[in-house]
């Protein structure tokens, strides 16, 4: 029932056409923001809209305002006097105004209305009507019940009505305050204007802010003043001005929490967009370094900046992340984290398909390397695509360190992803299926030390496992200098204490100790975390069936891994399927014989500038 | 066709290899000593090259049908009704093969590892390994075996290293065994241990090309058998032939010996893992040929639905015979010694129909 009201009040509710509003309106192509602004993709949100009270309400206003004689140049605030001074003739604006008014006839139910700018705000662009404008502004956001969007009214050169918004709070105040307000309002400024564009003078000749742009369409207005633009709406013009004037509180550049290195630089990222941005660009200073920016959730729709250089990466790996990110139909987007997982190939896989780094060196290393880095607003880390399982074992100090320190400590880091995945496993599968391969001093010892405990191998095994991941939870949850103390308590008392009650045996205290350790070395988190989690794995599988458990894990998990693709990037590449590879794998070599880019990232340039491309 | 993609030359070879060498690693030492006796190293290579030749028909064959399979190329030559009957004997035998291969090495491991488990309980895992790496794919079956053939390659060779400080020369005297004539006709008759180099035509579609098929076979059958060649050598070094005769899995029993100091001792369980993966793997890769082969004998598009009641006819099949002698004696004998007829034979029907018909893949 509801359905049928709903399609009978649609009948005979009108429709503009969208022709309407693309050829008439469109024609003149309004300059693209330039600002970082995300604002495509967004629907004029023409529902919810109510129409007939944003025109009523700018209709009897105007009605209001003809009945009382008050021509368009008297301010709201009621300071016209009609005393016109300087060269500012808006009595011709509002003779033509007038004209055009008795030629629409008296046949529109708006009185005090133009047809045009009924049409014009119908269809979701900035009518003439100043107060049809303010009007659809007020009811886009909700004002007055929604108290952080300033609508600002005043008078351009004491004449002409316009206003101003912004989001309190996100704009800079000083640049409202001395370089918008008083230059708009003083009529000094407006002496040598004669009959022609308001909106162009303005720009040129009294606003002094570095960026400006004209926009007519609201689907594109709105989300810019989301983002902390400010708009002005001029009475008369059919354009909104969009100033840029952003200004929030935001984190300075500190050294990255999770990255750290010995040598190499000390910054990261921070949650600003426009900062994270200008530390690649300051690291890459190439005018082929593209920055394109999409807006990201239905609903929150903050900004993501895909970087990349242009004669460099795959073209169609571009396009790839952008109809990924085009495509999300998630209402909240909260950072990097969010978008990582809508971006990836296989959501069921453990390992990671995207990468994150705080780092802005790492991020413009894999820029150089032909990946897309994703910067996303409100968040320090930054993500890169596709990605291999040998990105994830590298750190940016390896670069920073001459080739035979380097490789060292790739290797070790190789050796600790095979500890923390495997050694609980392969203690349980040796303890309980393969003893004969214990040596027997070594194994009398074990069986001495074991006597004391109570429960099998594999309660003991996920006993302690389980308390070692609740102190590894707790010392990153809990407030830092408490979180070293409850490491050192959790580690030290407990393990000791679990041994002196005879819990557990002390050797896998050891085994334990390792495997975390092994973890640690591991530099991506996400790597690490499925690590962790493939550990479980494999400890049930030694304990069911000894090495030959963990030989059935490892087969099914590296085929997992094999067939997994990080946009198309198979996982293991360039390793298998082999490609012409990249030199910078697991072993090093001295700078000047690496290669920058492999082929399996079907870079432009293969090298970024290195080696040719085949067959060229 | 689900997972079935393209995949390089050294990804093919990896996996040939492993199919090859996996079933090796049990009781064939064993067998070859006691038909042959001191003669088993060089009676490989007598196969190899049987087998060469029996690969060169198959070469042959898919040269004259570029880009088909053999399944297709079946068809083609003998018709849709006696090309489905060759393609149906390939894909049993190689299900019987599977499943006869999969109840070896649950008998030897039970034997030396898990003495009180249940053959179903190892089957059984080993069975949904099968179906798990079906489900995902042949491109990435192989892939893998690339990856685990490089350390299972070390594995072998450090095994042969550690091995051979029990190396006696003398032990491979006399050097024809039971008698050169013997060592030809047992060579030949065992040529089918490399039979599984023959299942390039059946994945003929994801290499490149006829170069690169050629290529990964002749590549495959030489390391193949110079691995054969090593394992077998150092076996009859290592024991006296009488005594090799006594042993299940020589191979094992050999890595058993290997003891440095008292530390370093019993270590057979750590090269546990080159034939737990092999067998991992050649398996998986036989089962998935059935199911390519089936899924095209009666036109399923998607190998999935079948791979689990396949599974359990792998799984019954390996349970038919009833304890290990019967399985050594009977049914692996039969098939590696009668295996060769359907890996070489029914290709060279086909080579020489199309030879007589000069019918050639772009006719047909």
């Amino acid at each position: 029932m509801p359905n049928i009201l709903r399609a009978v009040i649609d009948l005979f509710t009108y429709k503009p056409l969208q022709k309407f509003a693309t050829e008439e309106y469109l024609g003149e192509e309004s300059q693209p923001p330039k600002n970082g602004g995300g604002n495509d993709g967004q629907d004029n949100a023409s529902e919810g809209i109510d129409w007939q009270k944003i025109l009523k309400q700018a209709d009897d206003k105007q009605v209001q305002q003809n009945n009382q004689g008050n021509c368009r140049t008297a301010g709201a605030g009621g300071q016209a006097n009609g005393t016109v001074t300087g060269t500012v003739k808006p009595t011709v604006v509002i003779r033509r105004r007038n004209r055009q008014k008795k030629r629409a006839g008296q046949s529109s139910q708006w009185r005090g209305l133009e047809k045009r700018d009924v049409d014009l705000i119908k269809n979701g662009m900035v009518a003439s009507n100043i107060d049809v404008n303010m009007e659809y502004i007020r009811q886009r956001f909700s004002v007055p019940k929604n108290q952080d969007i300033v609508i600002r009214e005043f008078n351009v050169a004491k004449r002409l009505k316009a206003f101003l918004v912004f989001v309190d709070g996100m704009m800079d105040k000083t640049v409202i305050n001395q370089f918008v307000l008083p230059q708009l309002m003083d009529e000094g400024n407006f002496k040598e204007f004669s009959q022609g564009d308001v909106m162009d003078y303005i720009i040129r000749n009294v606003i002094s802010i570095y960026q400006v742009t004209r926009i007519k369409e609201y689907s594109r207005i709105i989300p810019q003043i989301l983002n902390g633009v400010t708009a002005l709406f001029v009475d008369g013009c059919s354009e909104a001005l969009l100033i840029e004037s952003r200004g929030f509180e935001k984190r300075n550049i500190e050294a990255p929490r999770t990255e750290n290195v010995i040598r190499g630089p000390q910054e990261g990222f921070t949650e600003n967009l426009r900062t994270n941005l200008s530390l690649l660009r300051k690291i890459i200073k190439s005018e082929n370094l593209i920055t394109e920016i999409l807006p990201v959730g239905n609903k929150n729709r903050i900004n993501c900046a895909l970087v990349y250089l242009d004669d460099t990466a795959d073209p169609e790996l571009v396009q790839e992340v952008k109809r990924r990110i085009r495509n999300i139909k998630y209402d909240f987007v909260e950072s990097s984290g969010m978008l990582e997982q809508l971006l990836e190939d296989n959501p069921f896989m453990l390992f990671p398909q995207v990468i994150s780094t705080e780092r802005p060196d790492r991020a413009a290393s894999f820029i150089m390397e032909g990946q897309v880095v994703i910067v996303c607003e409100g968040s320090p880390f930054v993500m890169a695509v596709p990605v291999t399982f040998f990105h994830l074992l590298h750190s940016s100090e390896d670069t920073m360190l001459r080739w035979q320190y380097g490789t060292f400590i790739r290797l070790t880091r190789f050796i600790g992803v095979l500890i923390a995945s495997l050694v609980p496993g392969l203690w349980m599968a040796l303890v309980q299926f393969h003893s004969e391969m214990i040596p027997t001093p070594l194994l009398l010892s074990i069986l001495k030390m074991r006597e004391a405990v109570p429960f099998p191998v594999v309660v003991e095994v996920l006993l302690m496992e389980i308390a070692f991941e609740l102190i590894r939870e707790g010392g990153i949850r809990v407030p830092g200098l408490i979180g070293q103390t409850l490491g050192i308590i959790g580690a030290l008392i407990l393990g000791q204490a679990a041994v002196a009650a005879g819990l557990v045996s002390p050797i896998l205290i050891i085994i334990v100790a390792i495997t975390g350790i092994g973890n640690f070395v591991i530099p991506n988190y996400s790597l690490a975390m499925a690590i962790r989690i493939v550990r479980f794995f494999f400890i049930f599988m030694g304990a069911v069936l000894g090495f030959y458990g963990i030989s059935v894990g490892l087969t099914i998990l590296l085929v997992l891994t094999c067939s997994m693709k990080s946009f198309g990037v198979p996982f293991l590449a360039p390793f298998t399927p082999k490609t012409r590879r990249s030199s910078d794998l697991i072993l090093r070599k001295p700078l000047y014989k690496e290669l920058v880019a492999g082929d399996y990232m079907d870079t432009v340039s293969r090298r970024s500038g290195l080696y040719p491309k085949r067959g060229e | 066709m689900v997972g079935q993609g393209k995949f390089g030359n050294k990804e093919a070879i990896s996996a040939l290899v492993i199919a090859c060498m996996a079933k090796e690693f049990f009781t064939d030492p064993n067998m070859i000593v006691r038909k042959v006796g001191t003669a088993g190293w060089y009676m490989v290579l007598v196969s190899a090259a049987v087998a060469a030749l029996g690969f060169t028909a198959v070469y042959f064959l898919l040269k004259r049908f570029p880009g088909k399979n053999i399944m297709e190329i079946y068809d083609d030559v003998f018709g849709r009704y006696i090309g489905f009957g060759f393609s149906f004997t390939v894909a049993f035998v190689l299900l019987f093969s599977a499943a006869m291969n999969l109840r070896e090495y649950v008998e030897i491991i039970k034997i030396y590892v898990f003495p009180k488990t249940p053959p179903v309980y190892l089957i059984g895992s080993l069975a949904v390994t099968a179906v798990i790496l079906s489900f995902i794919g042949l491109e990435n079956i192989t892939r893998y075996s690339k990856l685990a053939g490089y350390v299972m390659l070390v594995g072998f060779i450090i095994l042969l290293m550690l091995s051979s400080r029990f190396f006696r020369f003398y032990r491979i005297y006399p050097l024809l065994g039971y008698g050169l004539k013997n060592t030809l006709v047992q060579g030949f008759l065992r040529s089918s241990i490399y039979g599984e180099i023959t299942l390039v035509a059946i994945f003929a579609k994801s290499l490149h090309g006829i170069q690169d098929i050629r290529k990964v076979g002749y590549t495959s059958l030489i390391i193949a058998a110079s691995l054969m060649l090593l394992m077998q050598l150092g076996l009859t070094l290592i024991f006296t032939y009488p005594f090799s005769k006594e042993l299940t899995a020589p191979l094992y029993a050999g890595a058993s010996l290997i003891h440095y100091g008292v530390f370093f001792q019993r270590v057979e369980s750590l090269f546990l893992f080159i034939w737990n993966i092999s067998t991992l793997i050649s398996i998986p890769l036989l089962f998935y040929m059935v199911l390519l082969i089936y899924s095209y004998l009666f036109k399923i598009d998607d190998i999935r639905p079948i791979t689990v009641p396949f599974s359990f006819i792998m799984i019954a099949l390996s349970l038919i015979p009833s304890n290990i002698v019967e399985l050594v004696q009977f049914y692996i004998r039969y098939l590696r010694e009668f295996g060769w007829v359907v890996f070489y034979v029914l290709p060279s029907i086909a080579l020489l129909m199309t030879a007589l018909t000069k019918k050639k893949g772009w006719q047909a």
